[in-house]
């Protein structure tokens, strides 16, 4: 009696304490959204994707001393160069969802205080000056149709997308 | 007496130097591993400012023509407004004469709020300009107080819209930074100077001090030129004539 007593105490708590939270982790399966990546202005970016990705913040963290004291600027790694391809003119980092940084670390639950100072969005007089591989202010944007799959995959991240059938 | 400092090169900024030189590899088109850095700061250089104070006008371009440049925009509230650059009435009272005076960072060779910053965000580049390093400024406010020319001001509020090429924010300490944007761009010539020229008072001039050929050494070496505060021994690189 007092036995199995014992053991449907102890079912009940496994049951609690590992079937029920189980069932509800299998409810959360299935894949994250990511957040809407914005499509850059140009057609590459300055650094491999896999690498800009995962070290964006230590090229800037690590060259900003060296522009600030020694005015020795990377072009390729330029703050407002970045700010200048990725976000919209009229994008704010307040807005996440508007803002190319943002957006993403806000997903990742990132706080950088990056725009505390610097400016969170091109200057349009400015727009591509710092930038050198990108065109310049008089260019007119040609619409690009290719979207970003078509992009990842260029550099196997993604399946390259199915070819339109004739 | 100045004292001619040379800019000092690091072992990692030798080596860095040395790689960059021989490791500029280009990956893709436009696209380079590793560029040779841009050259730095000009070697050699110090930059200062002259201004002649019998020319200097009742006008506030200067002040306007920098406020726009770097983005500052005051809040109306004058008494923790930033201030990059002011206008100072300076009055003799026994004959009555007055005349006006910008006054903004003096870009010390030897700046009192480098000496007490305590976490080396007041710092002075190898070309001569003392500028905030907001990376690593804590808002401690000692420089405001060490500066004996009242030069720098705290951002106490929240901004946004800043110019892109001068980050500024709330909890950090700002000061004039000589154009340092333009001058890196290989401009030789400030917001205010500019503005000042384009006025027709030609009250300011930028140059380099420690060429002796420069238009600015040889105003200095023809008709002389005051610091203000020069029993302070601070060496300032702005330079005053007519006060």
């Amino acid at each position: 009696m007092l036995r199995g007593n014992f053991s449907g105490r102890t079912a009940w708590r496994w049951l609690m304490l590992g079937a029920l939270p189980l069932l509800f982790l299998a409810g959360c399966g299935g894949s994250v959204e990511p957040p809407p990546m914005m499509e850059a202005r140009g057609d590459q970016c300055v650094e491999p994707l896999d690498v800009i990705r995962k070290d964006h913040g230590k090229l800037l963290m690590h060259e900003r001393d060296d522009a600030v004291i020694r005015a020795v600027r990377n072009p390729d790694h330029s703050f407002v160069g970045c700010i200048d391809c990725h976000v919209a003119t009229e994008a704010r980092h307040t807005q996440p969802e508007t803002h190319f940084c943002a957006s993403c670390h806000s997903f990742n639950a990132v706080r950088m205080d990056c725009f505390e100072c610097h400016r969170d969005r091109p200057e349009a007089e400015h727009l591509h000056t710092l930038n050198p591989h990108a065109p310049g202010v008089d260019f007119a944007w040609a619409p690009n149709h290719r979207g970003l799959a078509a992009s990842l995959a260029e550099v196997d991240l993604l399946p390259p997308p199915e070819a339109p059938k004739p | 007496m100045s004292q001619k400092t040379s800019a000092p090169i690091s072992r990692r900024q030798f080596i860095t130097g040395a790689a960059a030189a021989v490791a500029s590899v280009t990956i893709a088109p436009g696209v380079f591993l590793m560029r040779p850095a841009d050259a730095g700061t000009a070697e050699g250089v110090r930059w200062g400012l002259l201004i002649d104070s019998n020319r200097c006008g009742d006008c506030n371009a200067c002040v306007t023509a920098c406020h726009e440049e770097n983005g500052v925009r005051g809040m109306d509230r004058p008494r923790t407004d930033a201030q990059w650059i002011r206008k100072v009435e300076l009055r003799d009272p026994d004959t009555g004469h007055s005349h006006s005076l910008p006054v903004m960072c003096q870009h010390c060779e030897h700046p009192p709020c480098e000496d007490v910053c305590p976490t080396g965000a007041s710092f002075r580049r190898a070309d001569g300009i003392v500028l905030v390093n907001k990376h690593t400024c804590i808002g401690c406010r000692y420089c405001m107080l060490a500066c004996p020319y009242k030069a720098r001001s705290f951002i106490h509020e929240t901004l946004t819209d800043q110019a892109a090429h001068a980050p500024r924010g709330k909890g950090t300490v700002e000061s004039c930074t000589l154009c340092v944007h333009r001058i890196d761009r290989g401009e030789r010539t400030t917001a205010c100077v500019e503005a000042c020229h384009d006025k027709g008072n030609g009250a300011m001039l930028f140059g380099d001090l420690n060429d002796p050929d420069s238009a600015i050494s040889r105003e200095l070496a023809e008709h002389g030129g005051t610091a203000i505060r020069a029993d302070l021994g601070l060496n300032p690189g702005v330079r005053y004539q007519g006060i």
